[in-house]
């Protein structure tokens, strides 16, 4: 058809569907500005480097060593106690919400009790043990964006740490001790110690080394991917709560399961520090307030009153329920190193003090817009210290709050209110990466919100992104039935972290005499256990017999077959992939166990149902629900491409043989190297002087059916890929004897780990960026629009997997005004009628993109939506910024 | 180090990053490491109180036995007390 092909222009390095819009770079059809008040804390951000500040980690360590011999969860509480009473406040001018978790505006710091070996120097014995370990390898293939805040280089008095965060010289020798203090005693070290001793563990480490899996989970992101709950803070207020756990001490102090009465002093413990903190906030601002001129003043005046109320009782205003939520939300972030501590469904939370404070005339619309701005902000600032291929390679730098939006209630209605479409005009005038924002799409949701959901889309920062209500309700049923979730507490689910459909539960709150039944969290993190394996990397050992061609090390245990048949292939490939995810569930299974030993989640214990009723912290399945570790996968599209292609050309058609294919793999199909080229995007990938040789079987490959196209020959091994992968996945128990399920989504892993995987046989050139996300299509290999990829997308139940997720790249003219607007409703609609999971867009135009990367310095602002989360252009690596590019543009929607 | 009257080392200094900060005072961004103005006040650091004594240059211990370093800000600790207030 006519213009409707998906091509590549002469002229432009990326894909298109449709016809072309034109030379000249259109803009955003959406741009609005924030207050004047959010504008200059955005400013501020702008103007902020990723700073690691000491205060915490030494305060910890100091009262962690003091106490040799106390009970594991008491010490711990000991040291959080003392780390959250040492803080130094800071205060900026202009916030309405005040504290960040250290004092630099964009903090974070290391955890060394975690891991302490990725920050330490290269020549250091630490480094090198974790190195020769795997355990570092992700970091070693991971890059940064060059700019934004990212600290890449040692400038002065500042050190790089990680290759992103800057280090003041004065406090480099406290980091170094306090890692060599750690050492030996680390839920690393411990972890490792015991791993060690899991049967074929020294596949383990050559797994790690090829980078199959991406990362250890224990000790490098032990919590987050999931929803927290604000919701006994906002009920019973600080002291009440340590009423509570004192009248639970006396219940239970001397009688059996004696680990409740140590649960509930740790909980005393850490509230007291929280209590400190919190005032010591207040102190600040009242001594602000003193030399501060008259419009400050009445500010700084306001903060410790707010901060006041909430270190001990519940809030009394909207204002006060928003600062509580911030704060127990730092809380904690700054207890345990952790990505994807969603706020959950925060508009329906907060609706009570909300509707109370309009009815009293203490609240508008405008300056309700204001605090959820300078909200926008806080979570913006927030920053996560972790290793390079970690924070770089899977989470570029993003920490992933996801706010939900919709959804139903418990009675099964239409749960929006029009708070929630403040949060969504938040988002539109005060554009930022965090939170990103998720719509829980239902047919009962309202037309209006839907609509402003869509204008946000417009704004091109990639939220919200859209989910099917029905389709994670029954995934969550079908998880959690074991544990006693019901058709009415499925509804209060959300998103935890980028896209990890997490349980919920409805707690009772009554203000000025009405009860609102309030969502939240109710289980630990939904996101652990085998985290991301390159599925490509393991199709390759299946052609290679085991071997990894890039490192020359024998991963997995050769299989010698010939691989005569197809059905032979995909055995073997299924063998190997339950192998890999075996050997790395145990391992993570350690790790885990030594997490909740050395370091137990207090914080987050406390704040999720049923810790406190059960005396039990959620390592000690304290939390309502508890099965939800998982093996994350990534590249499952060039995975099923493949398999397209092998079966096609070499199997059916016979086009070229198996052996011909592999040396067509190692050299390339005849191009150079995308690491030597500094591009990881097939477009521009250079061919080399042997191109010619290996043309045809490329082309061959290139032209074997595509997923994305409504191809059943392509569609049929996705779906018995599926078949197979979530089932499989309920084969490994994790640590808690529940079984895993299958996540699908890439966030940045398909960066690092399509560097390590060679030309794929869907004629995807080695080194190159894989696929993103799960659903989402080759670049350019989508050639008849989106309404045929859907089709292919949903040829599976989704419902299976804890999520799938598919990316669409839109020009923005193709959606543009009113008529625009409801075309893509009605695109986002037709996904989630079919069953779709997830489905999320960047609205910009591609030239715009390719001129962000030549000139970095006019787009500091520009913020892009890589798989799950928006970031800003600037702090994208390469790899990243190369394959959100090539994404097949839709210009056109029909 | 630590009785140098820098932006970074003055109590109406909030940091921004590691590189920079706002002065309360005079209301504008301030660079960490240049020379503060008149308006000085020290915070409370570690090298700044009695319970400090130096090891080298950057570490020492507090109360004579704990591990620290002089560059930590005591402002919320219990037990700083002023070595010499300039």
């Amino acid at each position: 058809m006519p213009g409707k092909k998906t091509d590549k222009s002469q002229n432009e390095e990326f894909f298109r569907y449709g016809e072309s819009m034109g030379d000249s770079v259109s803009p955003r059809e959406i741009e609005k500005t924030p207050s004047p008040r959010a504008e200059q804390l955005r400013q501020f951000y702008f103007d902020a480097k990723s700073s690691v500040a000491m205060e915490f980690p030494y305060w910890y360590s100091r009262r962690w060593f003091a106490l040799e011999g106390e009970i594991p969860i008491v010490r711990r509480a000991e040291a959080l106690k003392t780390a959250f009473s040492h803080l130094t406040p800071a205060i900026f001018p202009q916030e309405l919400l005040v504290m960040g978790k250290t004092n630099h505006l964009r903090g974070s710091y290391p955890m060394p009790w975690l891991s302490g070996s990725y920050f330490m120097d290269k020549s250091d014995r630490m480094y090198q043990e974790a190195l020769d370990a795997g355990k570092l390898s992700a970091d070693t293939v991971t890059k940064w964006g060059k700019g934004g805040g990212n600290v890449t280089k040692s400038v002065g008095k500042v050190v790089s740490i990680a290759g992103k965060f800057g280090l003041r010289q004065e406090e480099l020798p406290v980091l170094i001790k306090l890692a060599k203090d750690w050492q030996n005693q680390s839920v690393e070290d411990v972890g490792h110690k015991y791993e060690q001793m899991v049967p074929g563990y020294s596949t383990k480490e050559a797994i790690m080394r090829s980078v199959i899996c991406m990362f250890d989970s224990g000790y490098t992101l032990p919590q987050g991917r999931e929803v927290i709950n604000y919701y006994y803070p906002l009920n019973y207020g600080v002291d009440g709560l340590i009423k509570l756990c004192r009248d639970k001490i006396k219940e239970v102090a001397g009688s059996p399961e004696m680990d409740r009465l140590y649960f509930y002093q740790a909980v005393i413990l850490t509230l007291e520090g929280l209590q400190s903190w919190i005032l010591n906030y207040a102190k600040e601002a009242r001594r602000l307030e003193k030399k501060a001129s008259k419009p400050l003043k009445a500010e700084y005046r306001k903060i410790p009153e707010i901060l006041e109320q909430i270190a001990h009782h519940p809030p009394r205003t909207f204002h006060e329920a928003l600062q509580l939520c911030w704060t127990f939300h730092l809380a904690v972030l700054n207890e345990d190193c952790i990505s994807g501590m969603s706020p959950g469904r925060l508009g329906q939370i907060l609706y009570p003090w909300w509707q109370n404070d309009i009815k009293a005339g203490r609240l508008t619309r405008e300056s309700t817009l204001e605090l959820l701005e300078c909200l926008r902000i806080k979570f913006t600032e927030l920053d996560c210290f972790a290793a390079m291929g970690v924070v770089g390679g899977v989470l570029s730098g993003n920490t992933f709050n996801n706010l939900c939006l919709g959804g139903v209630n418990k009675n099964g209605e239409n749960a929006s209110n029009e708070l929630e479409e403040l949060f969504l005009e938040s988002a539109i005038t005060c554009a930022t990466p965090q939170p990103t924002l998720t719509v829980l799409y239902d047919e009962k949701l309202p037309e209006e919100l839907l609509l402003k959901g869509v204008e946000c889309n417009k704004t091109g920062t990639g939220y919200p992104a859209w989910v099917g209500n029905h389709t994670a309700m029954e995934f969550l049923l079908n998880n959690y039935r074991a544990e006693g979730m019901n058709p009415e507490e499925a509804r209060a689910w959300s998103i935890g972290g980028c896209l990890e459909s997490s349980p919920g539960c409805w707690l009772p709150i009554t203000l000025e005499n009405r009860t609102y039944w309030i969502p939240g969290g109710s289980a630990g993190a939904t996101s652990v256990g085998v985290h991301f394996i390159g599925l490509p990397k393991v199709l390759e050992l299946v052609l290679f017999n085991g071997k990894d061609p890039r490192t020359r090390e024998q991963v997995l245990a050769p299989h010698n077959k010939t691989l005569k048949t197809y059905n032979e292939l995909w055995e073997t490939m299924k063998t190997y992939l339950y192998e890999t995810i075996k050997v790395l569930c145990l391992c993570n299974n350690i790790q885990h166990d030594a997490w909740r030993k050395i370091t137990p989640p207090v914080i987050n214990s406390f704040l999720k149902p049923d810790c406190l009723n059960k005396g039990k912290d959620i390592g000690q399945m304290g939390a309502r629900y508890n099965t939800t570790f998982n093996v994350e996968v990534c590249g499952g599209i060039n995975l099923v491409n493949s398999l397209v292609s092998l079966k096609k050309n070499v199997y059916e058609e016979q086009n070229f043989s198996l052996e011909e294919l592999k040396k067509a793999i190692i050299y390339n199909f005849g191009y150079q190297n995308a690491e030597a080229i500094a591009s990881y995007s097939l477009l521009e990938q250079k061919p080399g002087k042997e191109v010619a040789k290996w043309a045809k079987i490329h082309k061959l490959c290139l032209n074997a059916p595509k997923y994305g196209n409504d191809d059943a020959f392509a569609d049929e091994i996705l779906q018995e890929w599926e078949s197979w992968f979530c089932e499989v996945c309920h084969e490994f128990k994790s640590l808690y004897d529940k079984p895993l399920y299958a996540c699908q989504i890439s966030v940045s892993t398909h960066g690092p780990m399509g560097a390590v995987t060679l030309a794929t046989p869907d004629g995807r050139l080695g080194g190159t960026t894989f696929a993103d996300a799960s659903l989402s299509a080759y670049p350019g290999t989508d050639r008849h629009g989106p309404y045929a990829l859907f089709n292919s997308a949903t040829c599976w139940n989704h419902s299976c997997s804890q999520n799938s997720q598919l990316n669409l790249k839109i020009h923005p003219s193709a959606i543009k005004g009113r008529q625009g607007a409801r075309k893509m409703l009605e695109l986002i609609r037709s996904y989630m009628r079919k069953g779709g999971f997830h489905v999320q867009f960047n609205i910009v135009d591609s030239k715009m993109l390719k001129d962000a990367q030549v000139n970095p310095e006019n787009y500091r602002g520009l913020m892009v939506r890589v798989a799950g989360f928006t970031q800003y252009w600037v702090e994208l690596g390469k790899p990243i910024q190369d394959e959100i590019i090539a994404r097949t543009e839709y210009d056109e929607l029909g | 180090m630590n009785k140098e009257k820098v932006h970074r080392a003055c109590e109406d200094y909030v940091s921004i990053d590691v590189f920079k900060g706002y002065c309360h005072t005079y209301q504008k961004l301030v660079n960490a490491d240049e020379k503060a103005c008149l308006n000085f006040v020290p915070i409370p650091k570690c090298g700044l109180c009695t319970n400090y004594q130096p090891q080298d240059e950057t570490m020492g211990t507090c109360m004579s036995h704990e591990s620290t370093f002089q560059d930590l800000t005591a402002k919320t600790c219990e037990n700083f007390k002023w070595l010499k207030k300039d």
